[in-house]
């Protein structure tokens, strides 16, 4: 007689954790499939493309759908994505809201400045980390895999600064593993900056870290290579495919939960300020809802400020996305949104500059402002942002790949404590 | 200290300020620091949740212990002076009890594992 032990039946969140890694695994998919396709099949043409986006020196702007062709890209992006969803596997973490975000966010950057295998010196740094703390890697998870924002220092200090080989690559992977490393302290306490307001917390942290090694090759005269890659490509060639992405995650949403209405309108009155897991708290019905709806938002943004459809703004939309699993909603993006697209287009800067189309997505980053103050704090944030992120990007000189927040951070962090103080004001509870 | 310990101590101040936000003055709390696992205790004699408070503490601690969020985000737990942060208390600590009743007012003990190796129930 075969001895089968007894399992306990899994509760709603185990159940909705395995749905949304089956849910990771299509998006892989999707992500494979365009890839392939846009590619026509031609594995040589892939592989070429893979060559050349892996010995690319990675600071931003570097589009890969400008250097190696979207199919390529789209084929990098989902080999990112695998190693991500491994990683997750592996640690046996349960797939929530701030797990589908960071898979989303590295799915989205690896169309612009990730790789297959400039992402993992900074993972490994933080698996570094995890034992150095006595810790198991699982509770470091998210900022190893948010981490990878430093992956172009990697590539940097292997492809753009001249050091002979195998020395490129030693020093590339050291480099990144301190970076990783150091990338987990730190982070942790940038969160005190902002407490919260900032979705991009990594981005803060990696623009700290960004602005000292940048700082260092500066102090001995070290050039950065690297030089600006921007394709300019219509929405024909990929929104349609994305379109129905977004609407395959809504109607798959409205059949995981017959419910989802009444959810989806507590989503859409949560504040959004870290740590809001909307797949923990509101299901993942609704929040599959909540993602293919900003999908369209976002894309229906790019096309209203003329936006390319290139690596980047396919990135910034997909985050939007991921984002969506932990803060974002139509109701908290579109203040900072709106904000950052107004400043543009009254600044000098201009709404077609590269930098301004970006912005305008991630200010997004700064959804909780207006989810817990209002629409008009938020559109100020998005204003004040829009500055900001135009010129921060010096100090890192683009190593940090999550610039906007880096700004979003330093925005949040201005902005917080005169918010608070005039509730308080009001209250007379000053 | 170790890590856990003081997360639990934020996690009792988050819960301290949460009663005190439903109303009540009087609030003790009491711990007790194991080596495998820790437990703390809020107790309010001079207020009754409302049932709809009382499920939502409950749904707060239906889901399981999350160390990647608890270990990360943690920080933010017992920090803000008006914001509740009372879904993230859920993921870094599990209830053991919850009393709701007339005369005892409310009691909730809290327990958090010394080292939590995946997001799950206890084992």
């Amino acid at each position: 007689m075969t001895y089968i032990p007894y399992e306990p039946p899994p509760n709603d969140f185990e159940m909705e954790s395995r749905h949304a890694r089956a849910a990771l695994f299509g998006f892989l998919g999707f992500l494979l499939a365009f890839g392939l396709a846009a590619s026509r099949f031609d594995l040589l043409t892939i592989a070429r493309g893979l060559g050349a986006v892996i010995v690319s020196p990675d600071i931003l702007i570097n589009d890969y759908a400008s250097i190696a062709g979207m199919g390529p890209a789209f084929v990098n992006s989902a080999l990112c994505v695998f190693v991500a969803i491994c990683i997750i596997r592996l640690s046996r973490v349960a797939v929530s809201g701030p797990v589908i975000a960071a898979v989303f966010t590295i799915a989205g950057f690896s169309l612009f400045g990730k790789n297959i295998v400039n992402i993992w010196p900074g993972i490994f740094g933080a698996w570094l980390y995890s034992i150095a703390s006595r810790r198991p890697f699982g509770e470091n998870i998210i900022v190893a895999l948010f981490g990878t924002a430093l992956a172009p220092l990697s590539s940097e200090v292997a492809f753009g600064l001249g050091i002979q080989a195998p020395w490129n690559v030693a020093v590339a992977v050291a480099v990144g593993a301190v970076a990783g490393f150091l990338i987990s302290p730190i982070a942790r306490h940038a969160l005190d900056f902002h407490r919260g307001y900032n979705l991009y917390n990594i981005g803060f942290a990696a623009g700290l870290i960004g602005t000292v090694a940048m700082s260092g090759l500066s102090a001995f005269g070290v050039p950065l290579a690297g030089g600006f890659h921007w394709a300019v490509l219509g929405p024909l060639p990929v929104l349609p495919y994305l379109a129905a992405f977004f609407a395959a995650l809504i109607i798959a949403g409205m059949i995981l939960d017959p419910r989802w209405p009444a959810a989806y309108r507590r989503i859409l009155s949560s504040p959004g300020r870290l740590v809001s897991d909307f797949v923990r708290y509101y299901g993942l019905g609704a929040t599959f809802v909540n993602m293919g709806v900003m999908g369209l938002l976002a894309s229906g943004v790019v096309l209203a400020i003329g936006g390319s459809w290139n690596g980047p703004v396919i990135g910034g939309v997909l985050t939007i996305v991921g984002f969506s699993a932990f803060g974002k909603h139509p109701r908290n993006v579109l203040p900072p949104m709106l904000g950052a697209a107004a400043m543009a287009v009254v600044s000098n800067y201009g709404i077609d500059k590269p930098a301004s189309q970006l912005a305008v997505l991630f200010a997004s980053t700064l959804a909780p402002v207006s989810g817990e103050y209002g629409p008009v704090a938020g559109f100020a944030a998005g204003m004040t942002h829009l500055v900001l992120v135009q010129v921060v990007g010096t100090l890192h000189g683009g190593l940090n790949l999550y610039n906007n927040g880096f700004a979003g951070g330093l925005t949040a962090g201005l902005f917080l404590p005169v918010l608070e103080w005039l509730r308080e004001w009001r209250r007379h509870e000053v | 200290m170790k890590s856990d310990a003081a997360q639990l101590m934020r996690v009792a101040e988050e819960v301290l300020k949460y009663f005190y936000i439903r109303g009540s003055r009087s609030v003790k709390v009491s711990y007790d620091f194991g080596e495998e696992r820790s437990f703390c205790a809020v107790s309010a004699k001079d207020i009754l949740l409302e049932a709809k408070d009382e499920a939502y503490l409950r749904h707060v601690f239906d889901g399981p212990v999350q160390p990647e969020i608890a270990n990360y985000y943690g920080t933010l737990v017992g920090r803000r002076r008006d914001e509740l942060e009372m879904e993230l208390v859920g993921t870094m600590a599990e209830l053991e009890d919850l009393q709701n009743e007339e005369g005892l007012g409310v009691v909730l003990v809290l327990s958090r594992r010394e080292m939590e190796y995946r997001s799950a129930h206890k084992k």
